[in-house]
């Protein structure tokens, strides 16, 4: 039996209270509540008790139903039904999920979920192995094999009621992929006592269904709670964003002002109650006769009495249901804006875009540093074998795109690099494989000099993986189940290249070799898979040939295995050199390689080394750390066959989506596993690196580290490398600093993992720190997981707001490290995505998500917590003043229900529009724009400043408006012609009407969008509150009390209530008013001038085209009088359509070049769409998006007028030289609230910390490289054509 | 191994798209309007608030100036003493029955019916949280209340603490009604002041009972002056009404009464005064005015803006 619900009947109403009251507020309102209820009291209970139940209830009600929801999910679970052996009746029978015991037999059959974490037993197919889909635990869609354990495999259904065994494993935990355990077989089930090892790899887990495989028998390990998945399933930690936690301290300043006004009015109440009292005999001041709250002759109680009084009075300082409307708005915020966002659905995978926590939509908008992974984030992860080196010579005549990035940016013909349209390559092209060279393909490597290394070769291919074919046996129809992509594109190579691998079981491989015209059908004994993982960087399998040898084959990142190559071995001394040449000539091509090799194996050697990997098989403590260690023992010896080169392609739009977040300020640092070559490389191609930023490389390759560690002094290496990071950071510190003095420029730190081990030491962190903020763009490479989640915490931890994004499991420390994970649901299942706080499906969903939505929450909820802390101050000093007209005795001048209902209902929908709706530029200005993004990191819309000026206006308003009404309504002819004055009650409800009117009035005339949302909500809450004001009075006096008939008789009558209502909220609201204007005219912010912009071209996109006009007949007419439609145009058939020369006035008057007429008369073929032009392409004709000076400003700084006629002629920064530099800075360097000024176009190459050898024929390389001259070797070797176009 | 795709029901069904639909909302693409004011909408703005502002201030200006008000205080002058203490000891010899005196006011300009008459107090705290909630709204409506549930009428809630006294109407409020009263002549003719109207229709028709006559009342002599309320139903009396409308400020005018006569200028009003409500304990003024709003002012009534 399972259960995920948080409460149940009984515990709902205790647990469920008890989360609320884990928020100070809550508590705080609840103690007002309670201090209500007594007689020392101001106001009634109604007006604590009201809104309290109305927040409470609402968060309470939301956690009741997302339990339900829950437990009704539970129990569709456990009432789920499985096959259970019942000794008894020594049949299977049906019982339900939530009976399964551990150590039951249970039977699974094809397409059925697995009730509990099983151990399999034996399966319907003959070898034991069964096929399991895992999609509902980590999302990986491809079918991974378990297979069962050689004592059990052949169990059969007949044979369960004499079957006796024991397992013995060990405690429950969350790991989903880590088992350690062993089955004891003996007598009478087996002949002899047996301890069999169990692993991960024959543990059928919960939540998951057998695939391809009829049925399965497996024996409970793990039931219920106590199940991997249900162990994985609490909540990762949540996370709170920067805003909640100044809003903490702001909730604090607001108890502090509280406590200031208390202490206040209780020291006045005290001294005046003493003094002033016992001469007040209306107010029965006699011993005996008065309470001990007015007692003058106690002054201390009543001091003190008085104290909680107004602690209960002014509560209205600390905003109640401001919480609740926060969790409101944010819900809506992910829920609909986030996850329905049609801008980020990728439709390819069908993914639309999710928030997976609602607590941090601000936070996108405050992001400093974005930590990414590169592969299946940057690039699509969907690997292709494009090259290979086998005995030292390279093929592959294929060119990234990454090479011909890096032919653009020196200047090289693209074209010349090679022919990678060559016909040939498409007959051999299909998924996974990307590689032509004709000396390989089709049989033809037989030719070779090396064949018997080719062979070699295809072979390990062919056969060291991890792979499972799935489909028919034909080369064309299988399809490879694979863990990793890399994986089934050296197995698809293998095939195309004439290895075919069609079928494996439990202990075999079967491979269709063609040499020459001969194909053999060889079957491959695999006796040992030394998995790979990423601490070892490389998997091994050992099998027995079809010619009986002992063979391990071996593949892995070059580092490990050149370090196990054989020495003194005369092929791999011959190729060593040159197929590492060959590899950093593909990683410098953005491709990924692996290094294939072999050994063979003595009988002898093996069997002892059997022993040993059995033994640690068998070990229930750190089987793992044991494993590793045995397996070292045999990869050894290893003989080099060469290398291969996948390509991992860029994901669309990343190049321009980097660019995007670099304009808008947001360093990025790329976090790879990959060599430095490739990093660099790639980090060219996505535009994170431009070629006018100095690089520092740090490394901690350095000879003498190399050679102390060959020489095998590791401790000393150790100390060397960890000076030699504190040196070269040092060094690159002060050449930074030097720079910035003179004017700064872009600098790129690229920094390899082994030199981040010693970086991230304590003495040297806060160096790496300061060198990695000064830059633009930090790679680092060759990164282990925890080397991410590191490097995260380092930069959280300076004060940084950090994004991470990954895709794949070694990206979630990372993820989980950072403020805001963000996880990339593609290729790598869905472990990233589980940890993270938002899933989005393609990197360059992350402009939207950081520039739209994150720069407009972070705004929204800024000001929405400041407007409601300004209603509530208002509202409260209204209150505070009218108390110090009231001897401080604790009167309120408001009707109960007007109070409790001010927050809840009359003033709830502003705060709301301002969290929801308020918007200041549209989605393409704030892409264009990018540097308005920079509001959120700097903070700038919820700090110190516009808080106090908030408040200042709350005290301003409240001031005002109290003095006016009422020195107004205390005037003796106040009333009307009736010549009533106005009572207690009356002033109040007049005064309450102006703070309502006045706090709607300020939200309208701070605006800048109106959507009809925004007038219901503005104006009909005004109207709310009237309607509410005539129905209150008009029901029995038991009920409105002093409000009864009020408006009818008195407020209606008077035309003082009229002037009053009018004039005070605008004197209240005038002079914020404009001071805002004033600000926006004479110092306009970023913002405010691409609004200016913004609106400028909309305005003169309308005036030439009839934008959102109906599609009709007569609008084709109207194209063929040469006008452009603003909309999606249907060229019906029978329309005639003339393909007119298009006389686009505004277009034809400008440079015609600019918008080619084609343009526009190539789609009006009849039956095309004539796709709406969008208003760039429209506009740019005649307002370049680089030179919105065309505009005329609002701003009298830049207030050029100019008429349409002007345009024609000069350009932008003739025509108006201060928007022309304002756009300049805004566009190019929206940086400039970073750096004042940055000289882009710097030359880099003249400094350098070390003197290079200048490498004859080439320009001088554009490293300042920190490390060794194999360092700048490296750098020449990528950058062996020239990198600029000086 | 057998190997076959397997169709789960998953694959059967028509494939659903995820892809969210376009509603304006959802995609923050609402219709709106933008309000990008120019400096000219600004001043604009400004001056259109101005023309509007300044003839309603004018008005109100001018119809404040044009109200005619005369009023007198007559705290110092009914009692005999120079300090405040004396004068609250030569007013409590009186036993409540108070001292009697009279002043002269003088008509500026003509004054036409209807002319008020309001009593002013200074220092009197009807806003004292003590105060103010000390009535009961349940028993000046007639409903019957036992003394239990009076409690908020304490201290003033049954007489000399016998609890089969109950006081009706109870609290402070109603024990220490006004109690001063005045006589108005003028030229040895004495001038009618009505208190018909003064109070609002539905405190009469509503909030006080038109049944019950008060028990128990106050009357003791000192202090407020004696003198109980008349045997009557409560909403008969409306100076009571009136005192019972709570001033929001320590200091408030209440409407004695209205002059159903024209008033010409230059003519001298006698109000003989009955001085008899104590506020020299605590030092509060007491003063008496005669005032008249105009036709114009009664149509507009924008004065109050400006006091």
């Amino acid at each position: 039996m399972v259960s995920t619900t948080k409460y149940n009947l009984i515990t709902y109403l205790p647990k469920a209270l008890y989360e609320q009251y884990r928020r100070v507020a809550n508590i705080y309102f609840t103690l007002v509540a309670a201090i209500s209820t007594t007689s020392i009291s101001p106001v009634s209970p109604v007006t604590t008790f009201l809104p309290l139940i109305i927040v409470l209830g609402i968060s309470m009600v939301k956690e009741a139903i997302e339990d339900f929801a829950r437990y009704r999910a539970d129990k569709d679970l456990n009432n789920r039904g499985v096959s259970v052996f019942d000794h008894a009746s020594n049949s299977f029978k049906d019982v339900r999920w939530r009976d399964v015991q551990v150590g039951e037999v249970v039977k699974v059959t094809k397409d059925a979920f697995f009730p509990a974490d099983l151990l399999l037993l034996s399966s319907s197919s003959a070898d034991g192995i069964c096929m399991v889909e895992t999609i509902n635990l980590d999302g990986e869609s491809n079918l991974k094999i378990k297979a069962s354990l050689d004592q059990t495999k052949g169990l059969e259904e007949a044979a369960l009621s004499s079957f006796q065994a024991w397992v013995e494993c060990e405690h429950p935990n969350a790991s989903l992929y880590t088992f350690t355990g062993n089955l004891l077989v003996g007598p009478p089930s087996f002949p002899v006592e047996t301890t069999c090892p169990v692993g991960q790899a024959s543990v059928l887990l919960r939540g998951c269904t057998l695939r391809n495989t009829a049925s399965i028998l497996g024996v409970v390990v793990f039931a219920g709670h106590e199940s991997k998945v249900m162990m994985n399933a609490r909540r990762p930690p949540s996370k709170r964003s920067r805003i909640e936690r100044q809003l903490d301290l702001l909730i604090l300043g607001m108890f502090a002002l509280l406590f200031t006004m208390c202490i206040i009015g209780a020291c006045c109440f005290a001294l005046w109650t003493r003094r002033l009292m016992p001469n007040m005999w209306y107010l029965a001041p006699e011993p005996g006769r008065v309470a001990a709250a007015f007692d003058p002759k106690r002054p201390a109680v009543a001091w003190f009495l008085s104290f909680v009084t107004s602690f209960v009075l002014y509560g209205y300082l600390i905003p109640i249901s401001l919480y609740v409307s926060l969790e409101m708005v944010k819900v809506v915020q992910s829920s609909v804006f986030i996850n329905m966002d049609r801008a980020m659905y990728h439709r390819e995978s069908d993914t639309p875009a999710k928030a997976r926590t609602s607590n941090l939509n601000e936070e996108l908008g405050m992001v400093d540093t974005i930590l990414s992974d590169k592969t299946g984030t940057l690039t699509q992860n969907i690997m292709e074998y494009f090259k290979c080196s086998i005995a030292g010579v390279a093929y592959g005549s294929g060119v990234t795109e990454i090479e011909r990035s890096n032919a653009r940016r020196m200047g090289v013909d693209a074209a010349k690099l090679g022919d990678a349209a060559d016909p040939a390559a498409a007959v051999w092209r299909q998924p996974g494989f990307n590689f032509y060279d004709k000396r390989l393909v089709g049989g033809n490597w037989v030719n070779e000099a090396h064949k018997g290394t080719i062979r070699e070769f295809l072979r390990v291919l062919a056969v060291c993986h991890t792979v499972v074919p799935d489909g028919p046996e034909d080369p064309a129809k299988i399809k490879y189940q694979a863990e990793s992509p890399d994986e089934s594109a050296l197995v698809v190579a293998a095939k195309v290249l004439g290895f075919f691998f069609h079928r494996r079981s439990n202990t075999t491989i079967m491979v269709q070799e063609s040499v020459g015209d001969e194909v053999h059908e060889l079957e491959y004994e695999i006796l040992n898979v030394l998995e790979f993982d990423s601490t070892r960087k490389r998997m091994s399998v050992i099998c027995r040939t079809p010619d009986n040898r002992l063979m391990l084959y071996c593949k892995g990142a070059d580092t490990v295995i050149y370090e196990r190559l054989a020495p003194g071995n005369a092929m791999n001394e011959e190729l060593k050199d040159v197929t590492r040449q060959h590899m950093e000539e593909f990683g410098a091509a953005g491709l990924r390689t692996l290094c294939l090799s072999y050994t063979k194996l003595e009988p002898e050697e093996y069997d002892r080394w059997q022993q040993r990997w059995v033994q640690a098989k068998q070990a229930l403590q750190d089987r793992d750390a044991l494993v590793a260690e045995v397996a070292e023992g045999i990869e050894r010896n290893l003989i080099l066959l060469g290398c291969t080169a996948i390509e991992d392609k860029l994901q669309q739009g990343v190049p321009e989506t980097i660019e995007r977040l670099a304009a808008a300020g947001i360093r990025l640092w790329v976090l790879t596993g990959d060599k430095q070559e490739t990093a660099i490389n790639i980090a060219f191609a996505c535009s994170l690196l431009r070629s006018d930023m100095t690089q520092y490389i740090v490394s901690a390759n350095l000879p003498e580290v190399v050679a102390l560690e060959e020489a095998g002094k590791a401790e000393e290496a150790a100390a060397l490398a960890h000076d030699m990071m504190l040196q070269q950071l040092s060094d690159a510190l002060a050449e930074m600093q030097s720079v910035e003095q003179e004017g700064g420029g872009d600098n790129a730190l690229i920094i390899d993992g082994k030199a981040l081990t010693y970086a991230l030491a304590d003495d040297v962190k806060h160096l790496l720190l300061a060198v990695g903020s000064r830059c633009q763009a930090v790679v680092c490479c060759r990164v282990s997981p925890k080397q991410k989640a590191q490097v995260t915490k380092l930069v959280k931890d300076r004060g940084d707001t950090t994004l991470g994004i990954g895709d794949g499991a070694n990206d979630v420390g990372m993820i989980q490290q950072a403020n805001i994970g963000v996880g990339i649901s593609g290729q790598e299942g869905m472990q990233a995505v589980m940890s993270s706080d938002f899933a989005i499906a393609q990197f360059h969903f992350l402009e939207p998500l950081l520039l739209v939505h994150g720069r407009r929450s972070y705004r929204r909820i800024a000001r929405m917590i400041s407007y409601f802390l300004y209603k509530n101050l208002l509202f409260g000093l209204t209150i505070f003043f009218y108390n110090g007209l009231c001897f401080f005795s604790g009167q309120i001048l408001y009707n109960q229900y007007f109070m409790s209902l001010y927050n809840v209902v009359f003033t709830a929908f502003p705060p709301l529009l301002l969290g929801l709706l308020d918007e200041d530029v549209n989605r393409a200005m704030s892409s264009r724009y990018a540097g308005l993004y920079q509001y959120g990191p700097k903070n700038k819309l919820f700090n110190a400043w516009t808080l106090s000026w908030w408040l200042a206006n709350a005290c301003y308003q409240a001031a005002i408006m109290f003095a006016m009404v009422i020195t107004a309504t205390q005037a003796v002819h106040a009333g009307r012609s009736t010549g009533r004055p106005y009572s207690l009650w009356q002033v109040g409800s007049i005064l309450f009407t102006v703070v309502i009117i006045t706090v709607h009035l300020q939200l309208a005339s701070m605006l800048t969008y109106f959507t009809w949302i925004h007038h219901i909500c503005i104006w009909g809450g005004i109207v709310v509150w009237f309607l509410f004001l005539i129905v209150y009075g008009s029901l029995p006096l038991y009920w409105s009390t002093d409000i009864y008939h009020m408006f009818r008789e008195v407020l209606a009558p008077a035309p003082s209530f009229w002037l009053l209502i009018v004039v005070v909220p605008i004197a209240c609201v005038l002079p914020s008013f404009l001071c805002l204007e004033i600000s926006r005219h004479v110092w306009p912010d970023d913002s405010r001038l691409v609004l200016e912009i913004q609106e400028r071209e909309k305005k003169l996109m309308q005036r030439s085209t009839p934008l959102g006009s109906k599609v009709q007949a007569e609008e084709i007419a109207h194209i063929n009088k040469g006008n452009i439609p603003g909309g999606p145009l249907q060229i019906k058939a029978d329309a005639r359509v003339v393909l007119p020369t298009l006389n686009i006035p505004a277009v034809r008057r400008f440079n015609s070049s600019r918008v080619p007429s084609s343009r526009f008369s190539a789609s009006l073929t009849p039956g095309s769409t004539l796709s709406r032009m969008s208003p760039l392409t429209i506009n740019s004709g005649f307002v370049p998006p680089d030179a919105p000076g065309a505009c005329s400003y609002f701003t009298p700084r830049a207030h050029v007028e100019h008429s349409n006629s002007t345009l024609e002629l000069a350009s932008s920064a003739q025509r108006n030289p201060v928007i022309a530099a304002l756009d300049r800075q805004l566009s190019t360097n929206p940086q400039r609230h970073r750096t004042t000024s940055a000289h882009l176009l710097r030359s880099t190459s003249s400094r350098s910390l070390m003197a290079q050898p200048d490498v004859p024929g080439e320009v001088a390389v554009p490293v300042t490289s920190l490390g060794s001259p194999r360092q700048s070797g490296t750098a020449a070797s990528f950058g062996s054509a020239p990198r600029f176009g000086h | 191994m057998e190997i076959d795709r397997p169709a789960g029901p998953a694959a059967a069904l028509p494939k659903k798209t995820k892809e969210p639909r376009y509603i304006s909302f959802t995609q923050q693409e609402l219709p709106a309007c933008r309000l990008l004011l120019t400096p000219a909408w600004v001043i604009g703005i400004c001056l259109v608030l101005a023309i509007v502002l300044l003839p309603i201030g004018a008005g109100c200006l001018h119809a404040a100036f044009s109200v005619e008000e005369v009023s007198a205080s007559y705290d110092q002058l009914c009692a005999a003493g120079t300090s405040y203490a004396e004068k609250e000891a030569s007013l409590l010899q009186t036993q409540g029955n108070g001292t009697q005196c009279s002043l002269q006011l003088t008509v500026r300009k003509a004054m036409t019916a209807p002319v008020f008459v309001y009593y002013e107090l200074t220092s009197f705290y009807q806003n004292h949280r003590r105060y103010a909630g000390s009535e009961d709204n349940s028993q000046l409506r007639g409903v019957a209340r036992t003394g239990s549930v009076l409690g908020g009428c304490s201290p003033e809630q049954y007489l000399a603490g016998n609890t089969s006294a109950v006081i009706d109407p109870c609290g402070l409020v109603a024990w220490t009604l006004f109690n001063d009263s005045y006589t108005l002549a003028s030229g040895g003719n004495a001038i009618a002041v009505q208190t018909i109207g003064i109070a609002y229709p539905t405190q009469l028709n509503s909030q006080l009972s038109n049944t019950v006559h008060p028990q128990n009342f106050n009357t003791v002599p000192t202090l407020r002056g004696g003198g109980t309320l008349p045997d009557a139903p409560l909403n008969t009396d409306q100076r009571f009404a009136n005192w019972m409308r709570i001033a929001a400020l320590s200091r408030f005018r209440k409407l004695w009464g209205v002059i159903e006569q024209d008033l010409p200028a230059g003519a001298t009003v006698n109000v003989s005064i009955v001085n008899a409500y104590n506020t020299y304990s605590f030092g509060g003024s007491k003063a008496v005015d005669l005032k008249q709003i105009t036709g114009s002012y009664s149509r507009l009534d924008p004065s109050s803006v400006l006091m």
